[in-house]
């Protein structure tokens, strides 16, 4: 047997930077990137070795289950329908655990389930990613301000306390309660702020936010353009790691 | 100078018109011609001038209301021209005390027409305008009551015999009651607030008011933040939550005030406890103190109580404050950091009509007004956030005090009308947000599970209790595993977002209210609010084929899976 990446044409970092990167991934491959990120959303496991990404789920995963009941794996399928639609299968994961779910599910009278790989290739998918693209930008706006407004309130109110800088920076980001902001924001305002510790904590939440929504984040950046710093270079190298860890995937 | 008002105990009605009002009258007609034109619409004219000294009065306004009437606008000279032609003309009969009043009484002096045209000392802003024009309205209606309305019942009463009533005396008394409306209302005329500016005109474009975030996810969340001006509900049931919400929401205001320099306040007012019962849950709320370490507690064992540095408690590792992990602020810290803030941007007003404070809280909503204007004179600052815990608290205590309310039960129309008379009164004129806490009707609580999400339709008291507020969330109990409770807001008049659900969790021991949707979720199917790594029910198109493979059976509701269709 061929070891892994032998013959394989060595690929550039940029490649992995791509909005399309994920169209040389094999079908398996795909498979276990939208495995991955579905428990990553749904249970928030961020480790890819930790237990709720190894341990195996009939259910989902396809195979016999304890009652000795054959599933097929729906992965496949979700990858299926999101090649059938021409999306982005990071994106279309991250729609689903987005407001834009709730609201189509809302819209449509839905009732209110556990976030199930089912829902992920249902009649309401496709809306539910249209909804998602359509108003992330108003979405990552109001993010943004609210992260904004948080951060500098707490910073000020802590200032208080007399803390070394990095120390005061840490303290105020990881604020839950007081600072109103998304891992990535929590990241990107550490980068701005110069805090080695800060950054480092969010650095993969953030990178697994911002590498669903690379696309639409780009975009919104290439309209803002005073925001630019908020996807810092470090965070860009960690979605290369990322997506050649999916690249690789055997 | 007669004292008015609300400084004194007579109605405003009740004290006599003097000269020098029927002449600011004239003058205010002359200032405000729409004014003219409404009094004219009620029966205004010259001859109610009849008084003593009034007859040069009279004569300006015989001879202002001819130009009026011909020319709708009136300036000095064409005045001057017309008077001087109509006496000439032997039209006008002008004696020489009323010359002297209207002309001057020498060259040099000036008169009554050089009062009535003359312009104000200095330019008046909208707001003095807008002033200066009620004042006038105010002395119109007075006088047409009084020489207009009055003359004309006495005359009618005075016509009858003890025994006896005019004929068609009703309709009398509809019309007479249809010209005091007339006159309660002169001078409102209609206005188009919807005026559409040229472009770029920065001054007449009307905007609503920018939202500032909170910095509390459940509220920034759905509506963007609080605006001045808004009227905000907040429903839960009984010991849901409500009073730590409205702490939560007070607290982290004054602190956003102080960080950002505003000369604000934010308002706390209780009707069901007073400062004894609250003021540890607000110290627990600011410095994230657990409310253990004041209970059953001396002043001296509370501040030796408090940890330091080295003797962290336990409870303090897990607080929000200290989630980095590695800068741990101990409570000695954490108060004396929070006070220079709390004492200056927070305020507690106890309502909770106990002696210690003269019984406060049996006046309802002006005695909120009051008690606010007094606030804003000691302390130089603007308010920016009152909350009231609670409603109908609030409206009983007032009913109960008045003998026409006194043995009332219903208090649906109070109720209804609550959040109107706190925009009306306390939101707008004080340029605040106004969060007013209500109950959730317990008949209809009881009967709804901790999963599902209520609305202001399961209000106590009234089911139209939110209808003039601007945005209601409404607070379920929470359930009893987690204590998370879910959240709607039921009711947004302004924008709406992607869902008006969520979570929160109340923290009653360390006063804190956090949106947990990240690690939450409700699950109608397992009927419940469970953790998001919970293992749960599944619903999914596969049919579960048991060990005996002939009991085929179909355990869960199926799912509208597309996956068939590939």
């Amino acid at each position: 047997m061929k070891p892994q990446g032998v013959g394989a044409k060595k690929r550039s970092d940029a490649s992995y930077l791509a909005h399309d990167w994920y169209k040389s991934l094999s079908d398996k491959q795909l498979a276990a990137y939208i495995r991955y990120l579905f428990i990553y959303f749904r249970e928030g496991a961020g480790d890819w070795d930790s237990e709720a990404h190894t341990e195996r789920r009939p259910h989902w995963d396809g195979g016999k289950d304890r009652f000795g009941t054959n599933y097929k794996s729906i992965w496949e399928k979700i990858a299926k329908l999101i090649k059938a639609s021409d999306a982005n299968p990071g994106l279309w994961v991250a729609a689903h655990f987005s407001d834009a779910f709730y609201s189509v599910r809302q819209s449509e009278s839905k009732s209110l389930t556990a976030n199930q790989p089912a829902l992920l290739c249902s009649s309401m998918s496709l809306a539910v990613y249209k909804e998602y693209e359509r108003t992330f930008d108003e979405q990552t706006n109001r993010q943004y301000t609210l992260a904004e407004a948080s951060v500098a309130t707490r910073y000020t109110i802590t200032e208080a306390f007399n803390l070394p800088e990095d120390d005061h920076v840490l303290l105020v980001l990881c604020d839950t309660s007081h600072v109103n902001a998304t891992p990535f924001f929590r990241h990107a305002f550490a980068t701005y702020l110069d805090c080695p510790r800060a950054i480092k904590k969010f650095l993969w939440p953030a990178a697994v936010e911002y590498e669903t929504r690379q696309a639409l984040y780009d975009a919104f950046i290439e309209k803002n353009q005073t925001l630019d710093w908020i996807a810092s270079p470090e965070l860009k190298k960690e979605i290369v790691e990322i997506r050649k860890h999916w690249s690789r995937y055997a | 100078m007669p004292s008015h008002g609300r400084f004194s105990n007579v109605p405003m009605d009740d004290v006599a018109l003097t000269f020098a009002e029927m002449k600011a009258l004239v003058r205010g007609l002359v200032r405000f011609p729409t004014v003219f034109k409404s009094a004219l619409r009620v029966k205004f004219a010259p001859e109610l001038f009849n008084g003593e000294n009034e007859q040069g009065l009279y004569l300006f306004l015989i001879v202002y209301g001819t130009l009026y009437e011909r020319y709708t606008n009136v300036t000095k000279d064409m005045f001057l021209s017309e008077i001087e032609s109509m006496v000439q003309a032997n039209t006008l009969a002008m004696g020489p005390v009323e010359a002297d009043f209207l002309f001057g009484e020498s060259e040099n002096a000036d008169g009554f027409i050089d009062f009535a045209f003359s312009a104000p000392a200095r330019e008046l802003d909208a707001q003095e305008q807008r002033a200066e024009k009620m004042y006038v309205e105010n002395i119109l209606r007075r006088f047409l009551n009084a020489r207009l309305l009055k003359p004309q019942l006495k005359q009618l009463v005075s016509h009858s015999n003890d025994n006896t009533s005019p004929v068609d005396f009703q309709r009398l008394l509809d019309q007479f009651n249809k010209q005091a409306q007339d006159i309660k209302f002169v001078g409102n005329e209609a206005v188009n607030a919807a005026h559409m500016p040229d472009y770029g005109d920065t001054d007449k474009l009307i905007l609503p008011p920018q939202f500032t975030p909170t910095t509390i996810g459940w509220i920034d969340n759905y509506i963007g933040g609080f605006r001045a001006g808004d009227m905000l509900g907040l429903l839960g049931p009984y010991a849901g939550g409500k009073t730590t919400m409205l702490t939560t929401i007070a607290i982290r205001l004054a602190q956003q005030y102080a960080a950002n320099s505003h000369q604000k306040l934010a308002v706390y007012i209780c009707y069901e406890d007073g400062a004894q019962k609250l003021n540890y849950t607000f110290y627990s709320a600011a410095a994230h103190i657990e409310r253990a370490a004041f209970i059953n507690k001396t002043p001296a064992e509370v501040w030796a109580g408090l940890s330091t540095r080295d003797n962290l408690k336990p409870y303090e590792r897990r607080i929000p404050v200290n989630a980095n992990a590695e800068i741990l602020l101990c409570e000695r810290d954490r108060w004396t950091a929070v006070q220079s803030w709390y004492n200056t941007n927070f305020v507690f007003l106890d309502f909770s009509a106990n002696p210690d404070t003269g019984g406060r809280g049996n006046g309802g909503v002006h005695e909120i007004v009051a008690t606010l204007e007094n606030l804003i004179a000691q302390t130089g600052m603007e308010i920016g956030l009152v909350c009231i815990d609670y409603a109908s608290l609030l409206l009983n205590r007032e009913m109960a005090k008045n003998p026409n309310t006194k043995y009332q039960e219903q208090i649906w129309r109070q109720l209804q009308q609550l959040p109107d008379e706190l925009k009306t009164l306390v939101a707008i004129p004080f340029k605040c947000t106004v969060v007013l806490a209500h109950q959730l009707a317990g008949s209809d609580i009881k009967n709804i599970p901790a999963y599902r999400h209520v609305s202001h339709f399961d209000a106590q008291g009234s089911k139209s209790f939110a209808e003039n507020l601007h945005a209601c969330m409404c607070l379920n109990k929470p359930d009893t595993e987690y204590h998370v409770s879910t959240i709607n807001w039921s009711k947004i008049r302004f924008g709406r977002p992607a869902t008006p659900y969520g979570l929160v969790q109340i923290d009653e021991d360390v006063v804190d209210v956090r949106q947990v949707d990240g690690e939450y979720y409700v699950n109608d199917l397992a009927k419940r609010i469970m953790r998001r790594d919970d293992t749960a029910p599944t619903a999914h198109n596969n049919v579960v084929v048991g060990p005996n493979e002939s009991t085929r059976r179909r355990v869960m509701p199926n799912v509208d899976t597309f996956s068939d269709m590939l």
